[in-house]
């Protein structure tokens, strides 16, 4: 069963999939492609620092291009679903909480390939320069973070698709009465941010998308 | 139901709405906006209105600082009384003389253990440490060192932290101008960070990463584990050339394109004979034009200050006396004495600390790697949990 399902997921998702699939593995490569020119050290102002600086600048595109990925990938997992008003689910005879498994997996594996084309662009990236020895390269960890970033997105998305439109609704609602406090409070001067507060936590450890924040660095020292 | 009630009920029946239409795209939409909502952007202002807010700012500081005069005079001089410890002696005013009380023997015992040395014990000052904002004003003395204010609701370790930085302060004043800058701004930090079990100074981290990126090639050649180039970039002796001993015609030549056309020292021809035909003489020309202005030099103060905390922990009972009292001609002859070894070990040190300290990759931490781990086990839990019913 867990074939099939893969097998139609892989239907539905294949053309976000593919450019996915382009942009991982360029990314890295784009990413050095500039140290990578002819006389970079002589050019650069900055030498060392200049090449880090011009290397972390390229995070925040593979925490976006993660999170694009997680969003596309779990969308199409549930996409036929909510179109033909879940009677499919229905009329398997399998729990639900293994068929919500069933498509959970399918959706990874599927992520697993633009990960691992991400991890090979980040090692043809670091093979094709010369680093200098007080600089190392960290394709592998950058790999590994990007797929945890990944699939956080994923998984983020996927359980709110996995939801009702009464689930989705709520948690609407909740982010739009943030915003409410937050217009409200300002306009009052109360001097507190709600928002800032909730995106804080969101983000910094142990929120879920902190993995999502800081350097995403390809080079380091 | 008030107006206002009644709308943001609305707002939120049409947002319902709009979630049965698609869910996904409004939530994504929503929390992605979340994520990147952008800085709040900063209004620009002119000089004139700048002079503005700075003036009536200063008009507010004169009316508030008239203000506390007016109230001192009318409560009369504070009251001061002394404690002292052994040979220290710290004079407060009267709402503090309790906490002091306490507080002085805990920094006194502090201050004996890093300082081992009865020579710089007895060269300090007493201290003077004012309550209330400091808003009572006390005839200065020559004699009497100032201290900060204290607040009457500090509790004891704050007061006992007070009164070692302001020794550390008065320390750092023992030195002459020069000798100043080989020391942190307060050389008894350190003892309170480790009297509090706070975290230490990330600053060997930080010497770490600027000799690792180092624009100059003496620093690079240090980072590499060459001493007598460390010796050179820690200017432990002053260099008879800068310009060559210090940066090789590459470094020149980052450091001309990075300073842009130049303004009065040099000509637009040698600038581009520099920048765009790498003429390493027209470089040179400049750079050394350049550096009659200001001197770029190879490794920050923060370098310089660790190997002075290097010196002083290498140099263990007396350093401090050492430090304020020796008379040498070179810096290298005065760290040497510090630590009762000479500069190159100490530089050794330095630089094997420096080494010791190279930062973990900020790539992917331990911790952010097991977090992402535990949420997307979690959230996929959630997911299992859902219902195959919908409405």
């Amino acid at each position: 069963m867990f074939r099939v399902i893969l097998q139609s997921h892989w239907n539905w998702s294949k053309l976000l999939l593919g450019p996915g699939v382009v942009a991982a593995f360029a990314l890295p490569i784009l990413s050095v492609q500039q140290i990578n020119e002819p006389g970079y050290a002589d050019w650069s102002p900055w030498g060392t620092a200049g090449l880090l600086r011009d290397v972390e600048s390229w995070g925040i595109w593979y925490a976006a291009l993660a999170a694009g990925l997680g969003l596309a990938i779990a969308t199409s997992a549930w996409g036929s679903d909510h179109r033909g008003g879940h009677v499919y689910a229905l009329s398997l005879p399998v729990e639900r909480w293994r068929y919500v498994l069933f498509r959970y997996a399918s959706g990874a594996v599927l992520l697993g390939v633009p990960i691992l084309s991400f991890w090979l662009g980040a090692l043809l990236a670091i093979a094709s320069i010369d680093l200098p020895d007080s600089l190392h390269a960290y394709p592998t960890e950058l790999a590994v973070r990007f797929a945890l970033a990944s699939l956080v997105a994923f998984t983020v998305f996927f359980a709110i698709s996995a939801g009702t439109m009464r689930t989705a609704g709520y948690i609407l609602a909740v982010i739009g009465g943030l915003l409410v406090a937050q217009l409200l409070l300002a306009t009052a001067g109360a001097g507190v941010d709600p928002l800032e507060y909730v995106v804080d936590r969101l983000t910094s450890w142990p929120g879920p998308f902190e993995v999502f924040t800081g350097r995403w660095m390809l080079i380091d020292v | 139901m008030s107006e206002f009630a009644a709308r943001t009920a609305g707002c939120l029946s049409r947002g319902a709405a709009a979630v049965k239409a698609q869910p996904i795209i409004l939530m994504t939409g929503l929390v992605m906006a979340l994520l990147l909502q952008p800085a709040h952007r900063l209004e620009s202002q002119s000089t004139a209105e700048y002079q503005v807010r700075v003036d009536s700012l200063r008009v507010e500081w004169e009316r508030k600082r008239d203000a506390f005069i007016e109230l001192a005079r009318e409560l009369g001089p504070a009251r001061i009384d002394t404690i002292r410890t052994g040979p220290f002696t710290v004079l407060v005013d009267e709402p503090l003389v309790e906490l002091m009380s306490q507080a002085a023997p805990i920094a006194w015992d502090a201050l004996r253990a890093e300082l081992h040395s009865d020579s710089m014990l007895a060269a300090i000052k007493p201290v003077y440490f004012p309550s209330g904002g400091g808003s009572r004003t006390t005839e200065r003395s020559e004699d009497v060192f100032p201290g900060p204010w204290i607040s009457e609701t500090a509790n004891l370790d704050e007061v006992v932290d007070r009164v070692i930085l302001t020794v550390g302060a008065e320390l750092r004043l023992m030195l002459d101008e020069p000798s100043r800058l080989w020391l942190s701004a307060n050389p008894l930090a350190r003892v309170v960070a480790e009297r509090r079990d706070w975290p230490g100074a990330a600053s060997f981290r930080w010497i770490y990463v600027e000799l690792a990126t180092s624009g100059s090639a003496v620093g690079r050649r240090c980072f590499d584990g060459h001493l007598p180039a460390c010796r050179s970039a820690l200017e432990l002796e002053p260099a008879s050339d800068p310009a060559t001993e210090w940066y090789d015609a590459l470094d020149r030549r980052r450091l001309i394109v990075r300073g842009g056309v130049p303004r009065g020292l040099g000509t637009i021809e040698e600038w581009r004979s520099c920048t765009e035909a790498g003429d390493d003489i027209a470089c040179e020309t400049l750079f050394r034009a350049r550096l009659e202005g200001s001197v770029t030099h190879p490794v920050s103060t923060v370098a310089h200050q660790a190997l002075v905390e290097t010196a002083l922990q290498m140099g263990g009972v007396g350093a401090y006396g050492r430090l304020v009292l020796t008379e040498a001609p070179t810096i290298a002859d005065w760290i040497a004495a510090v630590a009762r070894a000479p500069a190159d070990s100490v530089i050794e040190v330095w630089y094997s600390d420096v080494i010791a300290a190279r930062p973990d990759p900020t790539t992917l931490t331990a911790a952010t790697g097991w977090g992402a781990f535990v949420w997307i086990i979690v959230l996929a839990a959630v997911a299992t949990r859902s219902t195959r019913w919908r409405s």
